[in-house]
């Protein structure tokens, strides 16, 4: 997916005039709220599972070469086959290549932001293969031509009556259908699909070195629809998913279940070591894990940011962020929103074209709370901002002002001496109502708020002639 | 208490050019639990603002610039929650290739108190004299409450005070939008999260809405000025210093937030 | 190439590995939530209770008077014309007719082979298998690879009934990878869960549309599960 990571300002002031998605988001951001709220009160050590799961996390990660050499071993030991590819070009033509050599031309997809991020469905299109979206949302989001706005949800900022209106007009369903309906309707429409796929391509959740498994974590049925059906079955999965032993799925299923949607489990998880067996009737006849780089080993070099590696994809944070809740996913521009996404995107894209995001945050800390891995989210957007700075990217003005007022902090004579003659000077402009000459910040602050009005005086004077009249 | 305790004032550089009624105000109460209080002069900022905006150098600088002002202290206390999450949180780390220098700092940081723990835990305060007739609500400032853990004090605090009526902010942990440079670098953002803050404000019927930090108090009293609102914006020193006063409304010559 | 990258890829990856060599795959138990159901626990009620309130239907028979009656009233009470079941010769060992229980309830039941194929299982309402282990801390049924079960099964049929014997019923998510890793009674013979399992709790669902909860999307719409009294050895 090209990214206009570099647009963050343009999009998001367009996605705060869209009522629409406003009303969206914040159904979903109360929905989202309340059901991981009540997911983890229910689950006293919460705590512990955390960090649990950020220990067993950070040990397949330190391990990475190992995780992903005992994985494919132990796959490819069962008659699958384990590819890898160093960006989004090689993992498509990888994939195309797998099809091509299968002979199939129709192609069910589960839902994967992986895919998203390399853009497959348009080149497997583009090839002449049908694809088809089996996640509802994904489906919707297919129909409508658009790209995700969530990672768990990726059709929440669309409205029951406009998915009515998009299945009228492909499916020529009724344009006022209800939800049950819809759902009716896309269960049928896609149920033909299944049947009859020749491929099945998915993600990952997880893949479990020890035991070579891929763990695929849904509600809808779609995913074990395209791993169970087609007679290939493709899993593009990005090299960060590893996890140490099976046995760990034990607390990171717990951790992703709650934290996406609330749920203790979800109502299907496939894990899958192997294609079909000699006695079994179904199943793929072939098992093929494509790995994708695409700068997650780049990011994994970096000691002090390979921790976003560890996110399991549930969302959380962004459900939780005021910044997300304010202007959706779409205005950030690629695949990842959020704060998961203002961290990744500049690693995966380049810091220059996503250079806004790490700086669009309050820094109110809630992302790094809500974490259910426990990632410092808001350690690394500050990192990621002092990086920008160390490469330069800084505005001159931006520079000489850290410059001018680290000087001035450090001369408390001439601190002083400023306070006492800014003061003055402030307080006149800003009661003459000339904000507007103290530049673009001072107009931009005035748009939606009065700018504070000092007294004459500051508290120094008063401690000093406090002291002289020997304090209280 | 047994020996009196010595703080040394760290009142911030909002405080310094802005709110110095906060800081008097924090003088009044600490006094009144006889804390002997001392202003180093040279004090100027903490540097969060750089270190914010990805300028390490700059934070360094002022860092150690703070550690020579301050080191000697036996406490410092603060009307700021963000500032203090700066010294404790930020600090050690920005030296933490120097083992010194990052044990200075640290111990620093065991001294440095934001201005409600300081009651709290240093003092033990757990009842305010006084008393401020009125509604108030209480917004939980990011840094204090995520970096600090400052939740349940002040609301205790508060409600202790004869005459107040502390009435519940819906979603008061949502940030208010303030985030530094973030309100005037993405303010169509900052000012769509102050609105929504807003509107909790209005719904909670409070005559004032009250917090730890003076720089989320400017942001949101300039919101509510702006919008036509009664409601006032106090910080936490303030209102504990008109429970003093016992004046029951509470009076301020100079601006406040 | 397709192999270059593979090279390219481990080589610098192992140039700054930090991890000890051996520590990925050391075993570290972890000490069980407090949620997870302990040695005293009704287990069977406690999966009777958490698949119901994810909107599964769940009966504890052993604690029925009339287990062969409530499992055909639930069957009867779907209206369904046509069953189909897998060739598991345990269904011989359990003193529930299950077949006969699906036939006196009006339908036409189908015994298949793993050479039947999903759209053929397409044509059938219910899909009843015997579940291969199950969970009561989430109220979770397990299938595994089996030579005479098709994956399909307990997927493509509208409806699923899936009966749970007591010895394969397990406490918390603990025990079952306990069980799985070391080889116990249930998770041997030709039950492979090394190669293929899915977990399943409760009917399909989606919230996509308005985040407003709809059931029977892509899986079953409607799944039963039956816990018996009795075990099932299969050695």
């Amino acid at each position: 997916m090209r990214p206009r990571s570099d647009q963050f300002h343009e999009l998001s002031s367009e996605a705060l005039e869209d009522s629409f998605l406003r009303e969206a988001l914040k159904r979903a951001s109360s929905s989202f709220h309340a059901a991981k709220t009540d997911a983890v009160d229910s689950m006293p050590d919460w705590e512990e599972l955390r960090q649990r799961g950020h220990d067993r996390k950070n040990l397949a990660i330190e391990n990475l070469p190992e995780a992903l050499e005992v994985f494919e071993k132990n796959l490819r030991s069962r008659g699958g086959e384990v590819h890898y590819c160093e960006d989004g070009a090689a993992a498509r033509d990888q994939v195309l290549s797998i099809i091509r050599s299968s002979g199939g031309r129709s192609v069910t997809k589960s839902k994967s932001m992986v895919t998203e991020e390399i853009a497959l469905n348009d080149h497997l299109e583009a090839a002449g293969l049908s694809v088809l979206e089996g996640d509802l949302g994904e489906y919707i989001i297919q129909l409508a031509g658009e790209h995700p706005s969530h990672i768990i949800a990726p059709a929440i900022h669309k409205s029951r009556e406009e998915v009515a209106e998009l299945f009228h007009d492909h499916l020529g369903s009724d344009p006022d259908a209800d939800i049950p309906e819809l759902t009716r309707v896309a269960r049928e429409t896609l149920r033909e699909a299944f049947l009859g796929a020749d491929i099945g391509i998915s993600g990952a959740n997880f893949v479990i070195a020890e035991t070579g498994t891929i763990v695929l974590v849904e509600n809808e049925g779609n995913i074990r629809m395209s791993t169970t059906v087609p007679r290939v079955h493709i899993a593009v999965v990005g090299i960060e998913k590893v996890l140490p032993r099976r046995s760990d799925l034990a607390a990171l299923l717990r951790l992703l279940c709650r934290s996406a949607t609330g749920q203790r489990v979800t109502s299907y998880i496939s894990f899958i070591s192997s294609p079909r067996t000699g006695g079994e009737g179904d199943g793929p006849e072939k098992l093929h894990v494509v790995f994708l780089d695409a700068g997650r080993s780049r990011l994994w070099a970096d000691p002090t940011q390979r921790e976003a590696l560890n996110c399991i994809r549930c969302g959380a944070c962004l459900n939780f962020c005021p910044v997300y809740g304010s202007v959706g996913g779409h205005s950030y521009g690629w695949v990842y929103p959020g704060p998961i996404g203002s961290v990744i995107t500049p690693h995966y894209v380049g810091i220059e074209k996503a250079s806004q995001l790490p700086q669009a945050s309050s820094l109110c800390g809630r992302c790094g709370e809500v974490c259910p891995m426990k990632i410092p989210l808001p350690d690394m957007l500050l990192g990621l901002r002092a990086k920008a700075v160390e490469a330069g990217s800084a505005g001159f003005s931006e520079r000489l002002s850290m410059r001018v007022f680290s000087l001035l902090a450090r001369s408390p004579r001439l601190w002083r001496l400023l306070l006492a003659l800014g003061r003055p000077f402030y307080r006149l402009v800003a009661r003459a109502g000339l904000a507007s000459i103290l530049g673009g910040p001072a107009r931009r602050w005035s748009r939606s708020r009065s700018l504070p009005l000092p007294g004459r005086s500051g508290f120094r004077r008063w401690w000093r002639e406090d002291s002289e009249r020997g304090g209280e | 208490m047994s020996e009196p305790k010595r703080a040394s004032l760290f009142i911030t550089c909002l405080v310094d050019f802005l709110f110095p009624g906060v800081a008097r105000a924090m003088v009044k109460v600490l006094r009144h639990y006889d804390v002997e209080l001392e202003f180093p002069e040279n004090q100027t900022c903490c540097g969060q603002p750089a270190f914010n905006a990805g300028f390490r150098g700059e934070a360094r600088e002022l860092a150690l610039a703070f550690l020579d002002v301050f080191e000697g202290c036996e406490a410092v206390v603060s009307p700021s929650g963000s500032c203090v999450a700066m010294v404790k949180e930020y600090y050690p780390d920005l030296f933490s290739d120097d083992d010194e220098l990052s044990g200075r700092f640290q111990s620093l940081a065991d001294r440095t108190w934001e201005f409600s723990q300081y009651l709290t835990e240093v003092l033990g305060v757990t009842e305010f004299p006084g008393r401020r007739d009125g509604s108030l609500t209480w917004h939980d400032c990011c840094h204090s409450l995520r970096g600090l853990g400052v939740r349940d004090g002040p609301r205790r605090l508060l409600s202790s005070v004869e005459g107040a009526e502390l009435l519940e902010l819906e979603k008061s942990d949502e940030c208010c939008g303030f985030g530094g440079l973030f309100s005037v670098k993405f303010d169509e953002i900052s000012s769509r999260m102050l609105s929504n803050k807003l509107a909790c404000i209005e719904k909670s019927g409070a005559e004032s809405l009250v917090a730890t930090d003076c720089s989320c108090l400017m942001h949101m009293a300039g919101g509510l000025e702006k919008s036509g609102s009664e409601v006032r914006a106090l910080h936490l020193a303030e209102v504990l210093a008109d429970a003093l006063e016992e004046s029951g409304t509470g009076s301020q010559e100079e601006a406040s937030p | 190439m397709p192999g270059d990258y593979r090279e390219r890829l481990f080589g610098f990856l192992r140039s700054r590995a930090a991890g000890q060599p051996g520590e990925l795959l050391v075993e570290d138990p972890a000490p069980r939530p407090s949620t997870a159901p302990g040695a005293g626990d009704d287990l069977a009620e406690r999966f009777r209770a958490e698949l119901c309130a994810v909107g599964g239907e769940a009966v504890n028979l052993g604690a029925v008077e009339d287990p062969a009656a409530e499992l055909g009233n639930w069957v009867k009470g779907l209206g369904l014309e046509s069953a189909v079941m897998d060739s598991d010769p345990a269904w011989e060992l359990l003193s529930l007719p299950v077949r006969e229980l699906l036939d006196s309830a009006g339908l036409a039941v189908d015994s298949v082979g793993s050479s039947v194929t999903p759209q053929e299982l397409a044509a059938y309402d219910l899909g009843v298998t015997l579940a291969d282990a199950a969970i009561a801390e989430t109220g979770t049924i397990v299938q595994c690879a089996r030579p005479f079960r098709p994956r399909s099964i307990s997927l493509v049929p509208r409806c699923h009934l899936v009966l749970v014997p007591g010895d394969r019923l397990l406490g918390g998510l603990e025990d079952f990878f306990e069980g799985i890793d070391e080889g116990a009674s249930w998770a041997t013979g030709d039950a492979d869960f090394d190669s293929y399992f899915t977990w399943i709790t409760g009917p399909s669902r989606t919230a996509d549309i308005e985040k407003t909860l709809t059931i029977g999307v892509h899986g079953p719409e409607r799944t039963g599960a039956f816990v018996l009294g009795e075990g099932i050895s299969d050695d």
